[in-house]
This record gives structure tokens, C-alpha cells and sequence, in this order.
């Protein structure tokens, strides 16, 4: 039995994968326009938290964003926007979750680049899911980029509107992830 | 010396303040802040709320509003919109031949807006004379329909959309093309503002007045196209025609949003056809906001309006700040050497600080 089980742990040390994590360089930015004037409203946070891992022969990354720390550059529209729009109090982070990310087997151990291919995966955001589309990239320096596009109504949140500035319903939102292997 | 006060008045004379500058806050038109689609004059409510959380260094929401919010009222917020202008100028001239310093008032006037569904009617009311008087009479007045968020016509007199519309208006891409102060024309124009294209079209005629008894009749269009969000370059064009002779400017222009602080802003016009001369027209602002609301500024500018007589040769250039310390106030002050070749090939030292307040 003793040998069983020591074959058995070999077998799934052997098997895991390290997960990549995300360092603390990178960012993230939301674009959107406000119209009429066609403002463009550009909003940075933090890096997310992330975690990019093999399991099953899949790649998946869990994204995780405390909203809070969201900056638009105007402390009245960041106020309007965490405490009106995003609700911040009640549900403070964002999560984005793919399941299925098509890398290649060596991913992990071999410096790889791929750039632009497309993804499929689900935002948590304002106590409501809904699926996402975008585009991953990754470089041989581990840096991660992606880029999609969401629907505010598709997660419950009311257009914003500020003294007859109304945000178009569409927000582009991007990630730079420096990963390290851990 | 009264002749060179006089001049001087009408030279300095300001109209409405615009910020293409604003481009450095990803802000591509002028209509998010200022009723007028080219910008300049009254501000909306969204440009009041900018004017303290960008602008200033000081200041609060409630203190941007008309009036510091004393009147705000719920059943007129939507449609009414009432502000104006109070400017004043103290300049000084220091040159070979003459020393000179003035106090000049600039500006006096009530300006409001209705805005109904889809149209709005503005108008700017109070008109600056000579000897500080000010007359009961509508110098800026248009009816404008916006089909679109994009898409507008106006109709009425106000000043032609060309070039950079600065607030330095006394510079060679303005005065010396004759969209200065007092140069408000009956016109009608069409204006398209989208996320990074930006283009207008007018038929324009000049006013006649006890000054100007010949009337311009022009057709000019303007493209301006937002490069990296905060990057805008623009081409202009106008043909004019005045009794027999007639007129076209060729010009391009840049606002260049290198960082939120730091940004540069430059015209070049070519003018040829009046007495068939042909003439330069340029100017370029450097600005870098040091704090928030104070901006240090260097400004030059060149004209020559032929370009085969060095006599017509004005050239200009010098340092000063801009600054808003709270919501509703606004001073620029320039000192710059200053050639006019006509006069003198001396330089002239030349200051000026503008003090501004807008309710």
C-alpha cells in the first residue's frame, strides 16, 4: 500500500503544473465615449490579480479587479461613477474568468509568443455574469495583454449620465500582466 | 495717443476663451463644455463641473455653478442656461518711443442659451465700447439644430469656425486674418463632431458697420481629425470675396496633448490673393501645467502679410502663465519682445495680464 501511495503522490507531483501569477506590473484600462462632445473617458487601475494555470490539458486565468481602486482623473466622476454606477459598496470586485485559453502544451516550460487570439470567457461584474469576447496575447516575456468589450446593461448597470454627458453602453476594457511562474 | 489707446482696445478687445488645449484631456470638441460647437463663450453644465475638477486650483461643484448655485432651479436646469463675461486688461508698451501703461475693460455682457429638444438658441448680449461704455446690443446670436450627437447647423452671427480658436485672439492666426474680436459674421454653418473626425462647413458674411463699410462674403470649411486620443491635427480653408477682390487661406494647425500636463499648440496660414500679395500667418503656444490651474506658457508668433515686403513683418515671442485659482476666474499674464517692422526694427517689450471672471 505504502508503495502505491508513494507512486501515486509521484505521479501527481509530476503531473501538476506550476501556475503563473500576476507580478504587481501591469495595469488596467476601460475606454469609453461620452456623448454628444464624444469625450473619451479613459479609466486605469492596478494590475489584476491573476492566476494562469494548466489543468486537464486546458489553460484558464482568473482575473480578479478590486474596482475600487478604479481612477478616471476627475475624483467627482471616479465618486459618481464607483458609488452610482458601479456600486462599489455592494459589490467591490470584478472578476473575469476563461476556461479555455488554446496555448501550446509547452506553454509553461518554453518562452512562447502568440498574439491576438481570440477568447471566450465570463465576467462576474455588479453581482451579475455574463459571457465575453476578446482577444490574448502573450509574449515570450510572459507579459499578457487582452482586450474585450462589454455591455453595461449586460451586467445591470445604468448608463451613466452627468450633466447632459451620457456614456455610450459599450466599455472596451484592456489588461497588461507581467506573469511570473510560482 | 488717444489713436494708439483706441487701437490698442480694439486690438485687445477679447472675445469668448476657448481651450483647444483641452484635447490633452481627451476632450476632441468643444461641445461637452461650451454651448458653441467651435467652442468659446458660455459654459454648459458639464463645462462648469470641468472648470473646478480640471481646471482650477481650488474650488468646489457647487461654486462652478452660474451664480455660485443661487438660483438653481429645477424647472429651468434642463432648458435654461444664463452666464457671462467680465474682462479686463492692464497692458504696458515699453519701446524707444513709447512708455505706456493702460487698465482697458474688455468685456461686459449676459449670455444665454435655450435649449429645446433638438435646437438651441444663444445669445451674447452686451457689446464693449471705447471708453468702457457698454451698448444693449446682441453681438453673438445663432439658432442651432443637432440632429445628432454628432451633426449640427447653426444659423446666425457668430465667429467663423478657422483655425485654432484661442483665446489669445489678438495673435497673427486671429487678427491678422481677421477673426479677432468684432469679427462676428452672419453665417450659416454645419458642423460635424465625432469621436475622432471633426469637420465644418460655412457661408459667412461680414457685418457692416460704421468701421467696416466693405462686407466679405466667404465659404470656408475646416477638417480636424484626433490622433492617440489626446493628438489633433487639422487642415483649413477659406475663399472670400470683398467688392472686387477676393481672398483664399490655406492653413493647418495642431494640438499636440503630449501628457496631461505638458502641450503644444501651433498654426500656419497662407494667405493669398488680396492686391496679390501673398502672406504667412503663425502661431505657437507651448504650455505646461506645473500645478493644477497654473500653466506656464511661451508664445510666438510671426506675420507677414506680403511676403516680398519686410515692412508688413510682425514677430513676437515670450513667456507668461495662465491661471485659474478657482472656478469663474481666469488671469493670463505675457511679457514678449515684440516686432512690428512697419513701426520699428526694434524689438518692443510688451505685457499684458488679463484678468477674467465668467459667471
Amino acid at each position: 500500500m505504502k508503495t502505491i501511495l508513494l507512486l501515486l503522490a509521484i505521479f501527481l507531483i509530476s503531473s501538476a503544473h506550476a501556475a503563473f501569477h500576476s507580478t504587481k506590473v501591469g495595469q488596467t484600462i476601460f475606454e469609453a465615449v461620452g456623448k454628444p462632445a464624444m469625450i473619451k473617458i479613459k479609466g486605469e487601475a492596478p494590475v489584476p490579480t491573476t492566476i494562469m494555470k494548466t489543468e486537464n490539458n486546458k489553460v484558464s486565468l482568473e482575473s480578479t479587479l478590486d474596482l475600487n481602486l478604479l481612477k478616471t482623473g476627475i475624483d467627482l466622476r471616479d465618486e459618481h461613477m464607483k458609488e452610482k454606477y458601479l456600486e462599489t459598496g455592494k459589490h467591490p470586485q470584478a472578476k473575469l474568468v476563461i476556461t479555455s485559453l488554446d496555448l501550446p502544451a509547452n506553454w509553461e516550460d518554453s518562452p512562447i509568443a502568440i498574439k491576438d487570439q481570440p477568447f471566450k470567457g465570463t465576467l462576474h461584474l455588479h453581482g451579475k455574469e455574463a459571457p465575453v469576447e476578446g482577444i490574448f496575447s502573450l509574449n515570450e516575456k510572459r507579459e499578457a495583454t487582452s482586450e474585450f468589450k462589454i455591455k453595461l446593461t449586460d451586467f445591470g448597470i445604468e448608463i451613466p449620465e452627468y450633466m447632459g454627458i451620457k456614456v455610450a453602453e459599450t466599455v472596451t476594457i484592456k489588461t497588461q500582466i507581467q506573469l511570473e511562474k510560482k | 495717443m488717444k489713436r494708439i489707446f483706441l487701437l490698442t482696445f480694439l486690438l485687445l478687445t477679447s472675445k469668448a476663451h476657448a481651450f483647444p488645449e483641452m484635447v490633452r484631456h481627451n476632450y476632441p470638441n468643444c461641445i461637452a463644455c461650451h454651448e458653441s460647437p467651435s467652442g468659446g463663450g458660455l459654459l454648459t453644465n458639464y463645462g462648469r463641473t470641468i472648470s473646478h475638477s480640471v481646471l482650477s486650483t481650488w474650488g468646489g461643484e457647487k461654486e462652478a455653478r452660474p451664480f455660485y448655485g443661487a438660483f438653481d432651479n429645477k424647472y429651468t436646469k434642463s432648458w435654461l442656461n444664463v452666464g457671462g463675461d467680465l474682462r479686463a486688461l492692464q497692458l504696458h508698451t515699453n519701446s524707444k518711443t513709447l512708455m505706456m501703461g493702460r487698465f482697458i475693460r474688455m468685456q461686459t455682457g449676459l449670455e444665454a442659451a435655450i435649449n429645446y429638444m433638438n435646437f438651441k438658441v444663444v445669445s451674447f448680449f452686451g457689446k464693449q465700447e471705447a471708453g468702457n461704455m457698454v451698448r444693449g446690443e446682441s453681438i453673438r446670436h445663432y439658432l442651432m439644430y443637432q440632429p445628432t450627437d454628432e451633426l449640427s447647423f447653426r444659423i446666425g452671427r457668430f465667429i467663423p469656425n478657422f483655425g485654432l480658436n484661442i483665446p489669445e485672439h489678438t495673435l497673427a492666426t486671429r487678427k491678422g486674418l481677421g477673426f479677432d474680436q468684432g469679427t462676428e459674421r452672419d453665417q450659416m454653418e454645419v458642423m460635424w463632431g465625432g469621436e475622432k473626425l471633426n469637420a465644418s462647413a460655412s457661408i459667412s458674411k461680414t457685418v457692416k458697420t460704421d468701421l467696416k463699410k466693405n462686407q466679405e462674403k466667404a465659404l470656408s470649411a475646416q477638417i480636424n481629425y484626433t490622433l492617440f486620443d489626446s493628438y489633433r491635427v487639422g487642415a483649413n480653408f477659406w475663399i472670400g470675396k470683398e467688392n472686387n477682390r477676393s481672398r483664399q487661406v490655406y492653413g493647418i494647425n495642431a494640438v499636440l496633448g503630449f501628457t496631461e500636463k505638458l502641450y503644444y499648440l501651433s498654426e500656419f496660414d497662407l494667405q493669398s490673393g488680396f492686391d496679390r500679395k501673398r502672406g504667412l500667418f503663425h502661431f505657437s503656444k507651448l504650455g505646461y501645467e506645473i500645478v493644477k490651474g497654473f500653466h506656464l506658457l511661451g508664445i510666438e508668433e510671426y506675420r507677414k502679410s506680403d511676403l516680398k515686403n519686410e515692412k508688413t513683418l510682425l514677430n513676437a515671442h515670450g513667456l507668461g502663465f495662465q491661471w485659474f485659482p478657482r472656478p469663474h476666474f481666469d488671469f493670463e499674464a505675457i511679457w514678449n519682445k515684440r516686432r512690428v517692422v512697419q513701426q520699428s526694427k526694434d524689438y518692443t517689450d510688451y505685457a499684458y495680464l488679463m484678468m477674467h471672471y465668467y459667471f
